[in-house]
């Protein structure tokens, strides 16, 4: 259940244009990178003073916080350049022109002499091939006393630049840029919910449709064009939805005259007949016929069926109803029907159409519960029926099979056009709920009728 | 028995005729509404069978004008339309009853028998049933033309059952019409009346079955059962 959800949520356009979003910042982050390590790659000079000032900096934490203290202590790591591979020196001089440290490793040597100017920040760089030297002078304030570091460097080729190119980096490019991205996947999250909210308004209105109510029509959450569109796109459809159910039910209305009329003037003129063996012969055909026409107009108008807002149907008093109607038969067919009211409540629907559905499923028990048994109603206690008989039972493997359109068990028999379940099926799911089959304890088929909550 | 039949399918009508006329009724026939509307207004009826769908209009329209007018004439529906609101539409409208096309003759000879015994309306104050007989007027029972004593609540019973033969009758609507005024009814009054309703037609010989539809409740038929095709 849990992985269905994470799955779904990975399809939301929601989460793709997130991740999309944030694919563009990372390539635009990388891009900036990438600009940066060019600009300085194409500006050696900028590269000198770089170094120049990281090595002063360096420096200048370990020069005391207490000016004219006993002079300045060079810890261990100071006596390694900042660059690799390269050879440094360097003097701190005091304003008044004496030197409060120095340090060199023997090869390379700064003069104590003090900055010509203490005035001028200078860099200087001297280049034999790719061998280079630079040298020049930093003014830092400490505890707002001056002082002026002196700084040679020797090296090789670019390497040496690369931890000035990393601290560079690393202060001015991608601290500010990790603030940016994660700015702007803050916002991405906001922007992009708040732009897909009246997407998901439309998309719970439609979700609220009801099947049942063909001449529903819903309206946009919003001005944004796409989502109107959607809207509208979904209203024609549900127009020729409509259409086509007016349709179908006016055909049925049609038809059913056309079919019933010459049917029951057959039936008549059969009656007529003086009696014999041919006679009920002929009568039995006419039923068998009346049963297919009335079961094909049945399923037109379970397909058409539409349900009023505010129908009320109190399941009890229809399954009385359909009980009491169906009796004669059962009696007349040497079957019992037997009724139970187990408290099942009035919900929502249409109370003619449940009639007919459960009709229909006690029709069917009857003419598969063997003769002197009963067809067993019960209504209720849950929102629905069930109807149990004493016949065979519905194997599991045919279950789903009887309540498909023309679907026979006994393809011999002259019970209809095998639609009965179907037309229940059909109007059960008009109604948001369904048929279930089962075994009935101590054999016989148990088929329930679930509507759900209202 | 004079009954008015509103059909525009000529050969169904005259089968219609044919049918009720040996049944004992008297047909006057009509092919439109407004020639049926005529006669209503002109005849007294004692019951009228229409169908709904004719050429000049809605056979809806038809049974509200008459009920407008303040005529009971029992009104029974004969149509081909079985959808799904046709049915609530045509009996809230007015009509007493509703059938369905095709149907056999002894059928609606029945439903029309039914709507003539409805109280209020003509038809004889006496119901038979096989060899039973029940007199209205003398509230009286006989079987196979023997009088037999039956208490004045069974008598209420049976007369209820035998109203609605081959039909079910709600334990509600007999519990409200035998003991609407007695305040102190026990749950089982009414099964108590029916098993002794019951064992008096069998110790007379009554050729009758009183059924018990289990939760629902009771019905009269005879025991050979005559061809019902009210039914699927």
């Amino acid at each position: 259940m849990g992985r269905n959800e994470a799955a779904r949520a990975r399809q939301t356009l929601f989460f793709k244009l997130s991740i999309r979003l944030g694919v563009v910042g990372v390539v635009f982050t990388l891009a900036q990178l990438l600009a940066v390590v060019w600009m300085y790659v194409n500006n050696p000079n900028e590269l000198d003073q770089l170094l120049l000032t990281a090595e002063a900096n360096r420096i200048a934490d370990g020069i005391p916080l207490t000016p004219g203290g006993t002079g300045m202590v060079i810890q261990d790591d100071l006596k390694h350049p900042l660059a690799p591979n390269t050879r440094r020196a360097f003097v701190v001089h005091e304003r008044s022109g004496q030197v409060i440290a120095r340090y060199d490793d023997g090869d390379l040597r700064l003069a104590d002499d003090p900055p010509a100017s203490f005035l001028v920040i200078r860099t200087q760089r001297e280049s034999w091939g790719d061998r280079f030297l630079l040298s020049g002078t930093r003014r830092v304030t400490i505890s707002s006393h001056p002082y002026w570091i002196t700084v040679a460097v020797s090296g090789q080729g670019f390497r040496p630049f690369i931890p000035v190119i990393y601290n560079e980096i690393r202060f001015h490019v991608v601290f500010p840029l990790i603030l940016l991205s994660i700015m702007f996947l803050l916002s991405n999250f906001s922007v992009v919910r708040s732009t897909l909210k009246p997407l998901n308004a439309a998309i719970a209105t439609v979700d609220r449709i009801d099947p049942a109510q063909i001449s529903t029509r819903i309206e946009a959450p919003t001005t944004s064009w796409e989502v109107q569109a959607l809207v509208a796109a979904v209203n024609r459809m549900l127009e020729r939805i409509e259409r086509s159910v007016v349709t179908l039910r006016e055909f049925a209305g049609n038809a059913a005259h056309e079919l019933r009329t010459p049917l029951a003037i057959m039936m008549l003129s059969i009656g007529k007949l003086p009696n014999s063996d041919e006679k009920s012969k002929l009568l039995e055909d006419a039923q068998g016929m009346r049963r297919l026409v009335d079961q094909m107009l049945d399923m037109s108008h379970a397909t058409a069926l539409e349900i009023d807002k505010g129908a009320r149907a109190d399941l009890c008093a229809i399954a009385r109803t359909v009980v009491a109607d169906l009796t004669p038969l059962a009696v007349a067919r040497g079957r019992r029907i037997v009724f139970n009211d187990a408290g099942a409540p009035t919900i929502r629907g249409h109370d003619e159409a449940i009639g007919r559905a459960l009709r229909n499923v006690i029709e069917n028990g009857l003419a598969h519960t063997p003769k002197g048994t009963a067809v067993e109603v019960t209504a209720g206690p849950d929102r629905g029926y069930s109807v149990r008989d004493h016949g065979a039972g519905i194997p599991e493997e045919k279950r789903a099979k009887v309540l498909e359109r023309f679907y026979r068990v006994d393809k011999s028999g002259t019970g209809g056009a095998g639609l009965g379940l179907a037309i229940v099926c059909t109007i059960m799911e008009a109604h948001g709920g369904h048929i279930r089959i089962e075994d009935a304890p101590g054999g016989g088929a148990l088929i329930r009728l679930l509507f759900p909550d209202d | 028995m004079r009954v008015l039949l509103a059909e525009d399918n000529v050969r169904l009508a005259s089968l219609i005729n044919d049918g009720l006329t040996e049944e004992g009724f008297a047909l006057d026939w009509f092919a439109t509404l407004d020639g049926a509307k005529e006669a209503a207004a002109a005849i007294n009826y004692d019951i009228a069978l229409l169908d709904l769908g004719m050429p000049d209009g809605d056979g809806i329209d038809f049974i509200r004008t008459i009920r407008r007018s303040g005529n009971p004439t029992p009104i029974l529906v004969i149509t081909a339309r079985n959808g799904l609101d046709d049915r609530v539409r045509g009996l809230d409208s007015g009509a007493d009853d509703y059938l369905v096309k095709p149907f056999e003759m002894p059928e609606l000879a029945a439903r029309c028998r039914a709507l003539l015994r409805r109280p209020g309306a003509c038809l004889g104050t006496t119901l038979t049933v096989a060899n039973l007989e029940f007199d209205s007027a003398e509230r009286e029972v006989r079987v196979s033309g023997i009088v037999i004593r039956v208490s004045p609540r069974e008598l209420d019973l049976l007369e209820h059952l035998m109203r609605r033969v081959g039909h079910v009758v709600t334990k509600e609507s007999l519990e409200e019409a035998l003991y609407s005024l007695s305040a102190d009814v026990t749950p089982n009054a009414l099964e108590a009346a029916v098993s002794r309703l019951r064992r008096r037609l069998a110790t007379a010989k009554a050729g009758v079955i009183l059924h018990t539809a289990h939760g629902v409740g009771y019905m009269l038929t005879p025991k050979q059962p005559v061809c019902d095709n009210s039914i699927r």
